[in-house]
C-alpha cells in the first residue's frame, strides 16, 4: 500500500510537471499576428483599383500576395471611389511608395496618376486596361481584341454558324468606352461579321444590372442564341436562369474562367466553352516587373497575357 | 547553519508538519502563479491586440486639438493658442518620428508607417499655414490649412483603413486566442485536478504517518490496561517524538512486567514460607497430639516401669518365667512407645517392636493370630519416624478381625521395590468396604481415628500425617482390600539409606 501510493504521488508530480511544461510552452508560443509587417528596406507597392469585388480582381490580388513574398516587397491597395484619383496620388506621393499599379478601366484617370507619379520618380504599370497616351512604365494585360475574336470564334462554332449572339460584360468591363470594352466587343464583331447567318445582337454591363436580369430580358425578347459572359460570377447565375427556364441547351453560353461550377458546366454540356484569361498571372507579373524596374532591369513596355480555352476536348470528355 | 542542517535532518513532527504545509503552499502557490502567468499572457495578447486602435484615438484627439489650436491662431494670432498649438505640435511630433523611426512598438505596420509620414506632411504643412500667416500670405495660409485639413483626412482615411484591417486580424487573432486559450484552460483544470489529487494524497500520507505511531501506542496501551503487559515491540521509522514516545511506552511497559515479575516471584515465595510454616505447625500439631495421648496412657512411666520391674522380680522369685519374660517384653514396648516423636528409628526397629507386640498379643489371644515378619536386609536400615508399623498392625488387628471367628494371619514385610522401600502389612480379617477405602486413599482418616479400643492410642491418621512430613511426600500410604478376603497396607517410602536387619 505505501508503495502503491509512492508510486502514485510520484505519477502525478511527474504528470504534473509534464503537463506544466507543455502548457508553459504553449503560453508562450501564443502570437498575434499584426496585419501585415514592413521593414524599411522593402519595396513599397500600391495598386489602384477601381473595383474589389470581381472573379478577375481577386484572383488578381492572390498572384500579387503570391510574388510580393517571392520578391520581399510589401502592398496596399486603394480604391477609387472614396477617394478621388488626386487624392490617392497625393498620398502616394506623401507615403513614399516605390511603384503604383494602376488598375482602371478609365484610361483618363489612369493617365493623371500615372504622370503625377512619374514626376516624383515613381514607378508606374498598368494592368488589364492600357493607358497607351500616359507614361507608364509598363503594360501587362491579355489582348482583348484577340479575346473577342476567340470567343466569337467559339461562339460561331457552337451554333453551327446561325444564330443571334448576346455578350455580357463583366465588372472588369463596366467602363462602355474603355478600350478593353472597346477591344473585346471589337473582336467579336470582327470575326461575327464574317458570318453571314451570325449576329452580335445584344451588348449589356453587368456593372449595370445584375446578370439574371439582363439574361431574362434577352430571353423574354427571343435575341439570342448564345451568350458570351466573360464573368465566371455572372456565368453561374446565368446558367440558374436557364434551369429555371428550361432554356438550357437551347442556349449556348461561352464562359470565363476556370471555376469548379464552370468546369463541371462544360462536363455536362451546359457550357460550350470557356475562355480563362490568367488573372492571377496579371497579379504576378505587376509586381515581378515592378521588381525588375527598381533593380534597374531593362523590361518591355508591353507584356502579354495569354489566355486558353477550355472544351470538353482538353477537359478530354468525348 | 550547523543548526538547520541539524533540524532538516532530523525527522521531527514540527519538521514533518512544516514540511507538509511547505508542500501544500507550494503546490498551490504553484497553481496560483501558473494561472497568474497565464492571466498575464491574456491581458498582455489582449492589450497588444488593441494598442494600435488606443494609439490611432490618442492621435486623432491630438490632432482635433491641433487644429483648433491651429485654426484659432491663424484667425487671431492669439499668443496662448500659438503655445498650445506647439504643445500638440511636438507631441504629434514626436509621435510621427517615433513611428517613422520604427520606435513605436506596432511601426512595422505599413499602414501605421504611411500614417507617421502623412502626419509629418501634416505637421509641415501647419507651418507652411504658420509661416504664411507670419508673412501676411493670407492665400498662402488659407491654401496650406486647406492641404493640412486634406491630409488629416488622409490620415483619417489611412485610421479608418487600418482599424478596418485591425479588426479584421484582431478577430482572427481573437479566435486563435480563444482557441489556444480553451487548451490552455483543459490543461489548467488537468493541473488543478492533479494539484488537488496529490495534496488528497499528501494529506493521506500525512495523517497516516503521524496518526500511526500513536494508534498503535493506543491499542498496546489498551493491552496493559486489560492486564497483558508482554507488550511486542512493533519497529518501524517514524518521526522522532513518535519514536521516543514508543521507545519510552515500551521501556514503561518492559518496567511495569518486570515488577509485575517481582511482585510475582515475592509473593510465590511468601506462599511458599507461609506453607511451609503451615506445614511445620501441622507436624508439630500432630507430634504434640500424639505425644499428649502418649502421655496420658503413660501418666507415671517410672513409676510404671519401677512396677513392672517389681512385677518381673516377684515372678522370678516365684519361678514364673513366662510371667517374667511377658513383663519384661511388654517393658520393651512401653519404652519405645514413650520416646518421643521426633526421634527417629530404623526400619529394623519398628520391626523389633512390632515383634514384641505381636508376644504381648499371642499370650492375650494365644494362637487366633499369627504374624509372619520379613525384612530385607537391604532395607532395615531405612530411617523412618517411629512408631509407624506397630499402629497399622493394631488397626488390621481390631478392625479385620472384630467380627471374625477363624484365625487370623498377618503377613508383614518390608523390602526393597525400585527407588522406594516398600513395608506392606496384609491381614487376612473382614477387609474394607469400597466407600471406606476410597476415603482412605484419599487421606481421610477420621473414622479410623476416632475409635477406640486397644490400642496405643496413635491412630492412622497421625501416622499419615508424620510420614507425609517426615518424607514430604503425599502418596505415602495405600490402602487395598477385598471386603472378606483381605486388606493390604502398603508403605511406600522414598530409599535414604540402605543398611542389614
Amino acid at each position: 500500500m505505501k508503495y502503491v501510493i509512492k508510486a502514485l504521488e510520484f505519477s502525478i508530480i511527474i504528470a504534473l510537471l509534464t503537463l506544466s511544461v507543455i502548457t508553459f510552452n504553449k503560453i508562450n508560443q501564443v502570437e498575434i499576428s499584426n496585419a501585415q509587417s514592413y521593414r524599411e528596406d522593402q519595396m513599397h507597392l500600391a495598386i489602384v483599383t477601381d473595383e474589389i469585388s470581381s472573379y478577375a480582381y481577386q484572383r488578381f490580388l492572390n498572384g500579387v500576395e503570391t510574388e510580393v513574398k517571392a520578391v520581399d516587397a510589401v502592398f496596399e491597395v486603394y480604391e477609387i471611389g472614396d477617394l478621388s484619383i488626386d487624392d490617392i496620388v497625393q498620398m502616394l506621393l506623401i507615403t513614399e511608395v516605390d511603384g503604383v499599379v494602376f488598375r482602371l478601366s478609365d484610361n483618363n484617370l489612369a493617365g493623371k496618376g500615372i504622370d503625377a507619379c512619374k514626376e516624383q520618380g515613381i514607378f508606374t504599370i498598368v494592368v488589364g486596361n492600357d493607358a497607351p497616351e500616359s507614361a507608364r512604365d509598363i503594360y501587362i494585360g491579355t489582348n482583348k481584341f484577340n479575346q473577342g475574336r476567340q470567343a466569337a470564334t467559339l461562339a460561331i462554332e457552337a451554333i453551327k454558324e446561325d444564330g443571334n449572339i448576346g455578350v455580357i460584360l463583366g465588372s472588369e468591363y463596366h467602363f462602355e468606352e474603355s478600350s478593353v470594352s472597346n477591344n473585346f466587343i471589337g473582336g467579336i464583331q470582327d470575326v461575327v461579321s464574317k458570318a453571314s447567318l451570325v449576329e452580335l445582337t445584344e451588348v449589356a454591363y453587368s456593372s449595370q444590372k445584375r446578370a439574371e436580369l439582363i439574361v431574362d430580358e434577352m430571353l423574354d425578347q427571343n435575341a439570342i442564341d448564345l451568350l458570351i459572359c466573360t464573368d465566371p460570377v455572372d456565368v453561374n447565375r446565368i446558367i440558374r436562369v436557364l434551369v429555371d427556364r428550361n432554356r438550357v441547351g437551347d442556349i449556348k453560353v461561352i464562359a470565363s474562367g476556370d471555376t469548379d461550377e464552370i468546369i463541371d458546366g462544360i462536363e455536362k454540356n451546359v457550357i460550350a466553352a470557356s475562355i480563362v484569361e490568367n488573372y492571377e498571372e496579371l497579379g504576378r507579373f505587376s509586381v515581378r516587373f515592378f521588381s525588375k524596374l527598381m533593380s534597374g532591369e531593362g523590361v518591355s513596355a508591353y507584356i502579354n497575357v495569354p489566355f486558353q480555352i477550355l472544351d470538353q476536348n482538353n477537359l478530354g470528355i468525348e | 547553519m550547523n543548526r538547520i542542517s541539524t533540524w532538516m535532518l532530523r525527522n521531527t513532527l514540527k519538521r514533518k508538519v512544516f514540511s507538509f504545509i511547505l508542500v501544500l503552499l507550494l503546490c498551490f502557490l504553484s497553481g496560483f502563479i501558473y494561472t497568474f502567468y497565464v492571466t498575464f499572457r491574456v491581458n498582455e495578447q489582449i492589450n497588444e491586440m488593441f494598442s494600435t486602435s488606443i494609439s490611432l484615438k490618442a492621435m486623432n484627439e491630438e490632432m482635433r486639438e491641433f487644429e483648433s489650436h491651429l485654426e484659432t491662431y491663424l484667425a487671431s494670432k492669439n499668443s496662448d493658442s500659438f503655445v498650445q498649438y506647439l504643445d500638440t505640435y511636438n507631441l504629434l511630433n514626436a509621435r510621427s518620428k517615433a513611428i517613422i523611426a520604427g520606435e513605436s512598438p506596432y511601426a512595422s505596420n505599413l499602414q501605421l508607417k504611411n500614417i507617421g509620414h502623412l502626419l509629418e506632411a501634416y505637421l509641415d504643412t501647419s507651418e507652411k499655414a504658420i509661416e504664411y500667416k507670419r508673412g501676411r500670405n493670407t492665400e498662402g495660409y488659407l491654401d496650406a490649412y486647406g492641404d493640412l485639413l486634406n491630409i488629416g483626412g488622409y490620415i483619417e482615411h489611412k485610421v479608418s483603413r487600418l482599424e478596418a484591417l485591425d479588426f479584421e486580424v484582431n478577430l482572427e487573432n481573437y479566435q486563435q486566442l480563444t482557441a489556444q486559450f480553451a487548451e490552455i484552460q483543459t490543461n489548467l483544470v488537468i493541473i488543478a485536478i492533479l494539484l488537488i489529487a496529490l495534496s488528497v494524497i499528501f494529506v493521506f500520507t500525512f495523517s497516516v504517518g503521524v496518526a500511526t505511531p500513536i494508534v498503535d501506542l493506543s491499542e498496546q496501551a489498551q493491552a496493559i490496561a486489560s492486564g497483558d503487559y508482554h507488550v511486542k515491540r512493533v519497529k518501524g521509522t517514524h518521526f522522532k517524538e513518535a519514536e521516543l514516545l514508543r521507545d519510552t511506552f515500551y521501556d514503561m511497559a518492559s518496567h511495569i512486567q518486570e515488577y509485575i515479575d517481582e511482585l510475582k516471584d515475592k509473593v510465590e515465595t511468601e506462599n511458599k514460607l507461609r506453607l511451609s510454616e503451615t506445614e511445620k505447625l501441622k507436624i508439630q500439631n500432630s507430634l504434640n497430639q500424639a505425644e499428649l495421648m502418649a502421655l496420658q496412657s503413660q501418666i507415671n512411666p517410672h513409676f510404671l516401669f519401677n512396677t513392672l520391674n517389681a512385677g518381673m522380680q516377684l515372678a522370678i522369685i516365684e519361678d514364673a518365667e513366662r510371667t517374667g519374660h511377658f513383663l519384661e517384653v511388654l517393658s520393651a514396648l512401653f519404652r519405645y512407645n514413650i520416646q518421643s516423636l521426633q526421634n527417629k528409628v530404623k526400619l529394623s526397629q519398628e520391626f523389633e517392636n512390632a515383634q514384641k507386640y505381636y508376644e504381648l498379643m499371642k499370650v492375650r489371644f494365644g494362637d487366633q493370630f499369627t504374624f509372619r515378619f520379613q525384612c530385607s536386609p537391604e532395607v532395615a536400615g531405612t530411617e523412618m519416624p517411629p512408631l509407624i508399623l506397630q499402629p497399622i498392625i493394631e488397626n488390621a488387628l481390631i478392625h479385620g478381625f472384630r467380627n471374625k471367628t477363624e484365625s487370623g494371619l498377618i503377613d508383614i514385610r518390608a523390602y526393597l521395590s525400585g527407588e522406594h522401600v516398600c513395608v506392606e502389612v496384609l491381614d487376612n480379617g473382614e477387609g474394607i468396604t469400597e466407600t471406606d477405602l476410597e476415603r482412605l486413599n484419599r487421606g481421610d482418616f477420621t473414622k479410623v481415628s476416632d475409635r477406640v479400643g486397644h490400642t496405643t492410642g496413635l491412630g492412622l491418621g497421625n501416622v499419615y500425617e508424620r510420614l507425609r512430613h517426615f518424607f514430604g511426600v503425599d502418596e505415602i500410604m495405600v490402602f487395598e482390600s477385598v471386603v472378606s478376603s483381605h486388606t493390604k497396607v502398603t508403605i511406600r517410602l522414598p530409599r535414604k539409606e540402605s543398611e542389614s536387619c
